[in-house]
């Protein structure tokens, strides 16, 4: 652990709460188990020092933020969470003026589960090219060089390469084991529509009983609604009970609009999503 | 196409130049394979990649979402838009293990009702030769 | 609980006969909320409704699902007829069951019958989930836009308008009229054409409520029926038309003459013209498309084609002072330019491009031979001195452009005479000092003052006395060195200082044998002066290949290559110089090395060498001519480049110092006078930017409109006049090698230019235009519209006869266009209404018309009847036969019918009365033999092969409308076909309807008419604005979105995708922001629905709900 970024850290929560800039920090904070860590939310300057950050600080703090609107805010920010930021502000979730953004250096997380750490980093944390995040007040630890290789979506070809039969077969087997706990959605700073198309009656997409076609309809649907916006963390696979490997869905769907529309989501807060936009001369053989 | 199986085909068209088109081929009674079920939408634009998922879902074999060539649209913009939403979702289709010939997206204009039902014909083809989803 | 009446449409047997109706009956009867089924033979008839009536009422109904034909066919009709029994129209839904079904399906029944029952279970499910609506009501904006103003826009815009309303009638031609103003006479009564055409016409020129937009068009259209917004562009005419008089002054002086649309091609018309005399409005209307492309290719902006134009006029001073509205040197640049002019001259691509460089000499010799007035002083207007430095062509063509503009410019120049390169760099024979001299004085009289022998040291202390700005032109005078061995030899002469010493007078001693070493034009300039200087072998080395279309040939011109080479220089191409060898101190001759290539693959300067036996070559005198820089050392202030050369913006030629502009070679290193002068042009106009404190950068570099196409249809090669030169056995001193045009071959030469821009800006217009309305510098003007209603009636064209190479159209002149021989038979045409042949003027006994050309034939034109060709080809044959009788007709058909009633078929018989030979077959081959043309084909009612010797043969070739109007109907969202015929909302029922509300059509837009066919539809389409006038409000659809803000989390993604603006975002008390939908904008496409993942937004009547209850139905 870094105890001079954590005692910034601390300090910087102190002052933010002291001096009446925020009303609360959102930070991580050591877990039960004394190895892992969770989210704290702290709203006064005792809470602060319950305040860390290491390696295990997986999760994307700006999801709560979602559930925060209209407080003065401040949240810790790894380089990879500040694409979440910037999806929000695109999207008009989260105004820029209430929240404050505590970035952190960050060399990578590695694998967690509850009562152990691994010394694995995580799949994401090594093709990922930001030395710092992308939007923040303060930054605090350092800028580092990274050595990541580029994502070059080995997985995601070699599923490709496969036979239509063969991936039918595949999805089939992993959308079988969903128990449709929505943890996924829970997680993911995308997900904050008031009413999910998965819970509604009226009208009603996906039925209700936890069968396959239902599972795949849900899984099919929710990865399409990222289309252009999952901002990569991660999380929802990281948290499904079942293991899904939820991230060669969201990957999939990365690839293509990086390839269709040369867009990746959470880079800039300004550019067009694809879906808003179109250029009149692409793709001119699709429906000629 | 063998006699036995017919493949479901629903088609989603657009009111100005798709479903015009197929009327057109109706007055010009050129016959097409029967398997297609017509849909009508005001624009391609108004087809949410949920109803294709839905169609799907409930075993079609084949969905058509069809409009006007691009530059025609009747709300100027619409099939852009549509152009763009299944481009990536009949990718998305194909990795998931539903082939990306059974999402077919086409202009069709107004005045081309040959060309509707040259491609319902083709479509139906196509289909047959995939043979029944499992 | 929903209770759903089903009908069933049996449509005679158009559905029945293929659809099992009882069995759909009995299905559907078992489908949950279906509380009624009939069926019935026509529903659509009044009983069929009355029984729709009765059910809703005796079942209680609030729902009804017609199965018969497309909702697009009669949705309307079954929504009123619904209404009259109380219920909503809106909780309607139609299966079609004919279009998408019984047609085509015919002979499947079960099939057909198992599809027809999922029809109408779909719309059965659909219908559930139908909400009443309610149309709102909106205003009507009673003015109505007429599109195209031939025939059939001229009767739509005077039937609306005498009804009292106001119409906007826009024509993109300069005058309305269409096509039936070319016609001479119209079938089948052979009215004349402009006789009924031309009060029409005056009548919507003065009609108090037609606003007449002509040579405009609509470049957008938004809103909806009722209420259009229109961008209607109007192109500038370049003459004020509220003051024309059109008395035709400026048409008389133009020099510009080109083929006469109006005339299809026969006749000619001035840049400046009215279309035909009866033109409305009969205003004059210059033609311009765009800067010539010798205009664009010059890096200055020469007017070449303005100054050409009037040469070929015999007008010489005006010419010469169309080009000194750009730049000073006449003489000089006609003499040395490099003429990128030339390169791109479009008359470079029917034969050789026009002599630009020598007719531009042309001029000022013609001066200089009559003698030059003394130049008029420009008035000093402005206070501000300006400081030139250096008076090289760019620091002269920098104060001409200034003193024009009324500042005081004083040029500073070291040597004892002004004119740098000019004077010292070019030699006598090349450019005369004389020449020099007289341009130089004419800057002078303009009021330049030119402070020579004055050397500037610093730029301070110019600004000292009282200069606000400084243009450096100091040009690039220190000779690059060789670096090799013995360059310090005695023998050794760079090659400005020798070209300058010459220049001077100066004597200079070279020996027998001159080597020169460089392959540019100071290379080529220094082997030619030595030949001159009495050397008696010159021979030039240089890197380069003599091979002129290398990436790695000589720099210099083609041109002066050959002239030296003439003149005897030997030229060692592809050696590089290794070593100076001497004798006592003294060049003794050059060793030499293999260069094996001198430019890489970017074009950037890496010579290579090679080990192997290259020559060694015997000098007297060995002159280096491999390039020129800046002294590094003058004005240290001014950044440089590594090269040495001034670092300036590359468009304003700033420098690092406030005020100090830099342009020509001290720039851009060495290049050539026109390029210097571009500079100093462009240096003036930061300059002038500068001391009026206006921003430097904006709207520069000057975007050029380069005219896209030249056309170069009927241009007979005639080759270029070359320049005429001294022969090279007499060249010995230093007369001028190049000798000048006379009068008379520069009028020849310059009656080759093709006039590509049209216009030539020549400007005489303007000198004789009394009103004073010429306007060169007018804009297109753009102008928004309000209008509740639009009439489209853009129209057709024939096709383009010369495509038809296989009936010799485009190959002899003898055969020509329908409308070419209307054109003909009118009084009013090129002829005045003399028949003749185009190709000798000869009155033609035998004529032959070939029907169908581009019509009912895919692989030549298009697969449909064009209608009217029938009935033109017996008009003008009977019109033949009056001009005069001894002409025999011959027309070769397809079919021949006169549909229009039986005056219509009387007419052709009448033609055939006259002695026209009507003859059913096909042509193979139209020849030409003995001045006549020979057609031959086969005749299908005798099956024999004719051959039938004609003086004229005319195709009569089909309509098609405009390939470019398609823009126009995207932008009125208004379907057309393959061919850009406009569709019709029902071939039959609809007309002159579109799909679009309050958007009409009429005329050969739709489909060929004739001209009462036109008439007729120009009145329909009039009708139906008319209707929509009289109505208090119209129905705006109820169809549109609608935002469920408890659902809406304010992304307004919806915003971003909509076309129509029609979504805004709204704060709500709690301060959240949703999006809000304004109805009257919301076309109802539901592209923002798609968008809104949370769901929040509806498509009234498309609501999700209802689509997706369809799918779970299938």
């Amino acid at each position: 652990m870094d105890m001079e970024l954590i005692q910034q850290i601390r300090g910087k929560a102190r002052s933010l709460l002291e001096e009446g800039t925020v009303e609360g920090v959102i930070g991580y904070e050591r877990a039960g188990d004394g190895v892992t860590s969770r989210p704290l939310f702290a709203y006064d300057s005792s809470a602060a020092e319950r305040l860390i950050f290491d390696d295990t600080c997986t999760h994307n703090l700006v999801k709560y933020l979602l559930g925060k609107r209209g407080k003065k805010m401040a949240v810790m920010v790894k380089p990879c969470d500040s694409r979440a930021i910037n999806l929000l502000l695109n999207e008009r979730q989260i105004d820029r003026d209430k929240v404050f953004i505590i970035g952190v250096g960050c060399p990578g997380v590695v694998e967690t589960e509850w009562n152990h750490k691994s010394e694995t980093l995580q799949a994401r944390c090594r093709s990922c090219l930001l030395t710092k995040p992308l939007v923040y007040d303060v930054l605090l630890g350092r800028e580092l060089a990274r050595k990541a290789e580029e994502e070059t979506y080995s997985d995601i070809l070699e599923a490709e390469a496969e036979s239509v039969v063969s991936r039918r077969e595949f999805w089939r087997e992993q959308f079988s084991r969903c128990i449709r706990c929505y943890a996924c959605r829970q997680v993911c700073p995308g997900c904050y529509c008031p009413v999910c198309f998965a819970e509604q009656l009226e009208p009603l997409w996906v039925g209700i009983r936890i069968a396959p076609e239902e599972n795949t309809l849900w899984q099919t649907i929710r990865t399409f609604h990222l289309a252009g916006r999952c901002i990569g963390c991660n999380e929802c696979e990281r948290v499904c009970p079942v293991d899904i490997p939820l991230s060669l869905l969201n990957r999939k769907l990365e690839k293509d609009v990086k390839e269709l529309f040369a867009f990746q989501a959470g880079l800039d807060p300004e550019e067009p999503p694809p879906f808003a936009t179109f250029r009149k001369e692409e793709m001119p053989e699709l429906g000629e | 196409m063998s006699a036995g199986y017919q493949p479901k085909v629903i088609g989603f068209l657009c009111n100005w130049c798709s479903y015009a088109g197929a009327d057109m081929a109706g007055t010009s009674r050129m016959c097409y394979p029967q398997n297609i079920r017509i849909i009508r939408v005001p624009c391609s634009g108004r087809v949410d990649p949920l109803f294709v998922l839905k169609c799907f879902q409930r075993g079609a074999d084949g969905v058509l979402v069809s409009g006007c060539h691009p530059g025609d649209c009747h709300y100027t913009e619409g099939n852009y838009h549509t152009r763009r939403r299944f481009a990536l979702l009949r990718e998305f289709l194909d990795y998931l293990g539903i082939e990306k010939e059974r999402l077919r997206v086409e202009w069709v204009s107004a005045s081309e009702g040959q060309r509707f039902a040259e491609l319902v014909a083709d479509f139906t083809t196509e289909l047959a030769r995939l043979g029944p989803r499992s | 609980m929903a209770r759903i009446g089903v009908f069933l449409c049996h449509c005679g047997s158009n559905i029945a006969g293929s659809v099992n109706i009882p069995e759909v009956i009995e299905a559907v009867g078992k489908l949950p909320q279906v509380v009624h089924v009939e069926d019935n033979k026509f529903t659509c008839s009044d009983p069929g409704q009355a029984s729709i009536q009765q059910a809703i009422t005796k079942h209680r109904l609030n729902r009804v699902v017609i199965g018969a034909c497309s909702p697009r066919m009669h949705e309307i009709t079954f929504r009123r007829t619904v209404a009259g029994a109380g219920l909503n129209p809106y909780l309607l839904e139609i299966a079609n069951l004919r279009e998408h079904c019984s047609w085509v399906h015919p002979s499947q029944v079960k099939e057909a019958t198992a599809k027809a029952i999922d029809l109408v279970r779909k719309a059965v499910a659909r219908v559930a989930w139908q909400e009443p609506l309610t149309p709102k009501h909106v205003g009507i904006t009673r003015r109505a836009l007429v599109i195209g103003g031939g025939i059939a826009g001229i009767q739509a815009s005077l039937d609306i308008a005498d009804a009292g309303y106001e119409v906007i009638l826009v024509e993109r031609e300069p005058s309305i009229g269409g096509h039936m103003a070319q016609l001479d006479k119209t079938f089948p009564t052979l009215d004349c054409s402009a006789c009924i055409l031309t009060p029409k016409m005056t009548t919507v020129g003065q009609h108090p409520n037609i606003k007449l937009m002509s040579y405009s068009e609509v470049e957008d259209v938004s809103g909806y029926v009722g209420n259009f917004r229109v961008k209607i562009k109007n192109k500038s005419r370049y003459i004020d038309v509220s003051k024309c008089t059109g008395c035709g002054e400026c048409a008389k002086v133009c020099p510009v003459e080109l083929n006469s649309e109006f005339n299809e091609n026969l006749g000619k018309r001035k840049a400046t013209y009215i279309p035909f005399p009866q033109a409305i409005p009969n205003k004059y209307t210059i033609d311009k498309r765009g800067y010539p492309p010798c205009r664009v290719a010059c890096p200055a902006g020469v007017n070449a084609q303005g100054y050409i134009a009037l040469i070929s006029q015999g007008k010489f001073k005006e010419a010469l002072a169309v080009l000194r509205r750009t730049m000073p040197f006449a003489g000089v640049c006609g003499r040395v330019c490099t003429h990128p002019c030339e390169h791109d001259c479009e008359r470079g691509k029917v034969d050789q491009p026009v002599a630009i460089r020598a007719l531009k000499r042309f001029m000022a010799d013609y001066e200089l031979k009559a003698g030059r007035e003394k130049a008029t002083p420009v008035e000093r207007t402005k206070e501000e001195k300006v400081a030139i430095i250096g008076s090289g062509p760019a620091g002269l063509a920098c104060a001409y452009d200034l003193v024009r503009q009324g500042y005081p410019v004083t040029v500073f120049e070291s040597a004892p005479v002004a004119g740098g390169l000019l004077r010292y760099g070019i030699p006598e024979y090349r450019l005369p000092k004389a020449v020099v001299d007289n341009e130089i004085s004419y800057i002078r009289e303009l009021g330049v003052e030119i402070k020579t022998n004055t050397t500037v040291k610093n730029l301070e202390e110019v600004f000292a006395q009282g200069y606000s700005a400084i243009f450096l032109g100091i040009g690039a005078g220190v000779s690059q060195k060789l670096g090799i061995a013995n360059e310090d030899a005695k023998g050794i002469i760079y090659a400005l200082n020798f070209l300058k010493q010459v220049n001077s007078g100066a004597k200079v001693d070279l020996g027998k044998r001159v080597v020169v070493i460089g392959g540019g034009s100071v290379a080529i300039d220094a082997a030619r002066a030595s030949l001159r200087l009495g050397a008696k072998e010159v021979h030039l080395v240089c890197l380069e290949t003599r091979d002129l279309t290398s990436k790695d040939r000589m720099l210099a011109q083609d041109w002066e290559i050959e002239e030296a080479e003439n003149e005897g220089l030997i030229i060692h191409p592809c050696l590089g110089p290794k070593e100076i060898l001497t004798r006592d101190g003294n060049v003794a001759g050059l060793r030499t090395i293999i260069c094996t290539s001198v430019r890489d693959t970017d074009g950037k300067f890496a010579p290579k060498f090679a080990e192997g036996p290259a020559p060694t070559i015997e000098a007297d005198t060995i002159i280096v001519a491999i390039g020129q820089r800046l002294d590094v050392e003058a004005f240290e202030e001014v950044k440089k480049m590594p090269v040495g050369t001034v670092k300036v913006d590359s468009t304003t030629l700033e420098t690092n110092i406030d005020g100090v502009f830099a342009g020509g070679d001290v720039v851009s290193g060495p290049a050539d006078v026109i390029r210097a002068v571009a500079a100093g042009k462009e240096a003036a106009i930061s300059i002038d930017r500068y001391l009026r404190g206006v921003d430097i950068q904006e709207g520069r570099p000057e975007t050029v409109k380069r005219v896209k196409e030249v056309s170069k249809a009927g241009v007979t090669p005639k080759a270029r006049h070359p320049m005429p030169t001294l022969e090279p056995g007499k060249r010995r001193g230093f007369d001028e090698v190049e000798l000048g045009f006379d009068e008379k071959t520069a009028v020849a030469e310059a009656q080759r230019c093709l006039n590509c821009a049209v216009c030539s800006e020549c400007r005489e217009c303007e000198k004789v235009c009394e009103a004073k309305v010429v306007v060169h510098e007018m804009k297109d003007k753009v102008s928004e519209e309000e209008v509740g209603a639009i009439v489209v009636a853009t129209g057709a064209t024939p096709l383009n006869h010369t495509q038809f190479s296989i009936y010799g159209g485009g190959v002899y002149p003898d055969v020509i266009s329908s409308l070419q021989l209307e054109r003909l038979m009118s009084a009013a045409g090129p002829t005045g209404g003399e028949v003749v042949r185009p190709s000798d003027g000869a009155h033609p006994k035998e004529v032959v018309f070939i029907s169908c050309v581009g019509s009912r034939d895919e692989r030549t034109g298009s697969g449909y009847c064009s209608k009217i060709c029938c009935m033109y080809m017996a008009k003008q044959a009977i019109m033949l036969k009056e001009h005069a009788p001894d002409t025999h007709s011959h027309i070769i058909y397809t079919d021949a019918r006169g549909p229009g009633g039986k005056i219509f078929e009387d007419f052709l018989a009448r033609a055939e009365k006259i002695g026209t030979t009507y003859m059913r077959g096909q042509i193979d081959n139209v020849a030409q033999q003995d001045g006549r043309l020979l057609v031959s084909g086969q005749d299908f009612l005798t099956d024999k092969t004719f051959n039938i010797p004609a003086d004229l043969v005319v195709l009569a070739t089909g309509l098609m409308p405009n390939q470019d109007i398609a823009n126009l109907f995207q932008t009125l969202h208004i379907s057309y076909d393959n061919k850009n015929y406009l569709l019709q909302a029902h071939p039959k029922l609809r007309p002159v309807e579109t799909a679009m509300d309050g958007i009409f059509i009429a005329g050969c837009a739709v489909a060929p008419t004739d001209v009462p066919e036109s008439v007729a539809q120009g009145g329909a389409a009039a009708q139906y604005v008319l209707k929509l006038f009289s109505q208090e409000s119209i129905e705006a659809e109820p169809m549109t979105s609608i935002v469920d803000i408890a659902r809406c989390t304010g992304c307004l993604l919806c915003r971003q995708v909509c076309p129509f603006q029609a979504i805004e975002a709204q704060i709500l008390r709690d301060g959240r922001t949703v999006a809000s939908i304004n109805e009257s904008l919301c076309k109802g496409c539901g592209i923002c629905v798609v968008a809104c993942r949370p769901g929040a937004i509806k498509l009234r009547g498309f609501a999700d709900q209802q689509i997706l209850a369809e799918v779970m139905s299938l």
